[in-house]
């Protein structure tokens, strides 16, 4: 029995939007959960903010989940965002792995 | 320099003295344009000879480094910063199948095309002859003083090589001419290595060729270089070794690469160097503490592995950036691991191995599985390693009939982002 590494939790501020934000560790045990849950968000709004603040690991088969919503940006599909702190594993691993080119990164808010 | 045009010769002239030429001013003027002419395409030959010269030089030098975790090695090589600098000093390493590295820096003399020529020759030549010589400094520069005198050798060469165990640090040496190996223990004193030194490689060969002995003391700062390095016009020798001792043991104690820069930086500052140089260096590290780990190859086992990763490195001192390059390097090897090893067998092991070795973290990941060709069944192999070959210092995975293992190095010192 393995304890949940991560959870997502999902909020819709307006009519368009989504904000799933990612907590805990995301590996190759729960990556794929991790994409059927974006994947579910990613229908449901134009608009999909994936917040990887409160996230503490993240390594290539998050990247992966993330490039299967970057993908849907590029073709149009939805508008993605992705908010991660520059100076952290996530937002470093986004320039490591180039998805941040062409996909939207933002600095969290203050009191985020 | 800037780069000379291509010279048409003409009547450029400032000359104004009088309004029109004569016949005789106009034959002059043109010679002298031809002259000039021609010397100004000669200079730009020699300047295109340069550059390449230095292309040549950099295709010449080894790609890779070998090491060890218990022996980080660095090489530098820079061109000299006048015209027709270029050429002639080499680095390599080598190994021996008893896990033994050897590390030799080479100088043939000349500033010219040939003299890089001869330069890739030997330094090929020695790469080759280590694979057939025993783990010895003076057997592997008796093979290579061979070939330099035969028809594919040099005139005048000098090089010298050490010879290092990375498990107890017993280490020999052997220098043809070359200027001495420096050697800089914890708390002690730069020490010049001498004793084992003969006459340039292609001079005439006297008995048997001289080997030093010692052993390395943990945090050893062992450095070759070339005479470009500690060389300066009208002064003697020793004065630059002098300078360069003094350089040593103000970089001491900074990760290896920042010693290589630090050493050509502060030993070519505000000097017109005219030489080229290479430094190659290289610190024993055994490990301080050993952490071993043995996992099921299963992915449910990944985050209990970091939480006994990250306490250790905790233990350690790393610091937290660092920690998580760490946990992200180690990450990708054990998911390779699960992934391209054991893709069907629930029953397979992965070993991890973590070293603290004072200046840095080894981590290595062995498994005993028959890797798939990468690509065929993972989109995102690529993607871990490329990702292990960021956060890490250095990363090396070799495969046998046995399993694959993935080493890799992280230095307590932060890592530059890109």
């Amino acid at each position: 029995v393995s304890e949940r590494l991560a959870r997502v939790s999902l909020s819709r501020p307006d009519e368009r939007t989504i904000v799933a934000t990612v907590r805990g560790e995301v590996d190759a045990s729960n990556a794929d959960e991790l994409d059927e849950v974006l994947d579910a968000a990613a229908r449901e709004a134009r608009r999909l903010v994936v917040d990887l603040t409160s996230v503490d690991y993240l390594d290539s088969h998050g990247v992966r989940v993330l490039q299967h919503l970057a993908d849907r940006h590029h073709a149009g599909g939805i508008e993605l965002t992705l908010v991660a702190r520059r100076e952290s594993l996530a937002g470093d691993l986004l320039a490591i792995t180039n998805l941040a080119a062409g996909v939207p990164v933002e600095e969290p808010s203050e009191q985020s | 320099m800037a780069r000379v045009g291509s010279w048409r010769p003409g009547l450029g002239t400032n000359h104004v003295v009088r309004p029109l030429y004569t016949d005789d001013d106009l034959r002059v003027l043109t010679e002298t344009a031809q002259r000039a002419g021609a010397l100004l395409a000669a200079a730009r030959l020699h300047e295109d000879e340069h550059h390449l010269s230095v292309r040549l030089q950099q295709a010449l030098l080894p790609s890779e480094l070998l090491w060890h975790p218990n022996l980080v090695v660095e090489a530098r090589y820079q061109v000299g910063g006048t015209l027709l600098e270029a050429g002639g000093d080499w680095y390599d390493t080598f190994e021996w199948p008893d896990g033994r590295l050897g590390v030799m820096v080479g100088d043939v003399v000349g500033h010219s095309l040939e003299s890089v020529a001869a330069m890739g020759r030997l330094r090929a030549a020695a790469a080759a002859l280590a694979t057939c010589t025993d783990p010895s400094p003076a057997a592997l520069m008796d093979a290579l003083a061979d070939f330099a005198r035969g028809p594919d050798g040099t005139d005048y060469a000098t090089a010298t090589c050490v010879v290092v165990d990375p498990r107890s640090g017993a280490l020999a040496w052997t220098s043809a001419g070359h200027p001495p190996v420096v050697l800089l223990a914890p708390g002690g004193q730069p020490v010049r290595l001498k004793g084992a030194t003969t006459a340039p490689l292609v001079a005439g060969r006297e008995g048997e060729r001289p080997e030093g002995h010692l052993v390395l003391e943990p945090g050893s700062l062992v450095v070759l270089y070339s005479d470009g390095l500690v060389e300066r016009r009208r002064e003697r020798l020793h004065a630059g070794l002098l300078r360069l001792e003094g350089v040593m043991e103000g970089v001491r104690d900074a990760p290896i690469a920042e010693v290589a820069d630090g050493l050509i930086r502060q030993l070519t500052e505000g000097s017109q160097t005219s030489d080229d140089i290479v430094v190659a260096c290289f610190r024993f590290t055994p490990p301080l503490g050993n952490h071993r780990i043995t996992i099921p190859a299963a992915a449910e086992q990944l985050g209990g592995l970091r939480r006994d990763v990250l306490a250790w490195l905790g233990e350690q001192g790393m610091p937290r950036p660092r920690q998580a390059d760490v946990l992200l390097g180690l990450g990708e090897a054990c998911t390779n691991a699960i992934e391209h090893a054991y893709p069907q067998q629930p029953l397979g092991r992965i070993d991890v191995d973590l070293a603290n070795h004072g200046h840095h973290v080894s981590v290595a990941v062995h498994d005993r599985g028959a890797w798939r060709p990468s690509g065929q069944h993972s989109r995102f192999g690529g993607r871990g390693t490329s990702i292990m070959q960021e956060v890490s210092d250095r990363f090396g995975r070799t495969t046998t009939a046995a399993g694959t293992s993935v080493a890799m190095t992280f230095d307590f010192a932060p890592r530059e982002r890109g």
